[in-house]
């Protein structure tokens, strides 16, 4: 998902399907200006899954208020 | 994401406020082994908040921090930690981070027992020949050292200390482009050619 630009309506069920996901080891989704609204739905989603080992967001803007739920 | 082993935060515009919330959430997550936190916002109080964070994560293997300002002041905060916590610490990449001589110095004190280093990556920091031989002294014992890299600094004779180490090492790519390297240094790479069995690549461009 690199040097993509994912919308909102990509994020949610990408987001979803993170939360259910258990075998996915690495996630990368650098380039992607990934608005403050979808930050909440990857941290959320992030914030449950047990089983990623590896994780790139280089390119986005973690600044955005709601970066720091990402982090 | 308890199993959390690897994180590239590049270019994410984190200051030393956010490093401090990555720092909060990376407590407890002593699987890290890769933090790369390229071209963002930090200074020497940053790299004091990531000092903090990598502390207790003694599995760390590669810490990259390259294009950002940390300044002698950080690298000496960095260099605590990697003294302190950082066994096992391979590769290290402080590129275009202003550290200069002292910065430099600091580092290779600290870095004097690590025997497990690789990979070092110290191009434009603003050093000079006035650090070399601390850091000549340092890379004796990097038995297991492939990389260097210091491109674009100020170094003059001093990389004869350096070429006369990596004679004993196991290095495949040596990076002194863009410094001040003097024709006497030629006897000093010719000896270092004729002793590695190992080099691949010596980027020794732009010296004048």
């Amino acid at each position: 998902m690199v040097k993509n630009q994912l919308t909102d309506a990509a994020i949610a069920p990408l987001a979803q399907s993170l939360m259910r996901t258990k075998d996915l080891k690495s996630v990368y989704m650098s380039h992607n200006k990934i608005s403050n609204e979808a930050l909440v739905m990857l941290a959320d989603a992030l914030a449950v899954n047990e089983g990623i080992e590896e994780i790139s967001l280089t390119h986005n803007d973690l600044s955005l208020p709601n970066g720091v739920r990402l982090i | 994401m308890p199993n959390l082993q690897k994180i590239s935060l590049n270019s994410c515009n984190l200051d030393s406020d956010l490093l401090q919330v990555l720092s909060d959430a990376l407590v407890g997550k002593d699987k890290l082994t890769d933090l790369n936190l390229y071209s963002n916002d930090i200074n020497s109080e940053g790299a004091k908040v990531i000092a903090g964070l990598l502390s207790d994560k003694v599995n760390l293997k590669c810490l990259g921090l390259s294009n950002n300002y940390i300044g002698h002041g950080g690298a000496r905060e960095i260099a605590a930690v990697c003294q302190d916590s950082l066994f096992g610490l391979t590769r290290l990449s402080l590129e275009s981070n202003l550290i200069g001589n002292m910065g430099l110095m600091g580092l290779s004190k600290a870095l004097i027992e690590n025997e497990t280093l690789e990979e070092i990556y110290l191009y434009n920091n603003e050093v000079d020949d006035d650090s070399m031989r601390a850091f000549a002294d340092m890379l004796k014992n990097k038995k297991k050292l492939r990389v260097i890299g210091l491109e674009y600094n100020k170094i003059r004779n001093g990389a004869e200390w350096i070429f006369d180490v990596l004679k004993t090492l196991p290095v495949e790519r040596v990076m002194f482009s863009q410094n001040m390297l003097q024709p006497t240094i030629g006897e000093s790479i010719y000896n270092f050619l004729l002793a590695t069995k190992t080099l691949k690549e010596l980027r020794i461009n732009q010296n004048n």
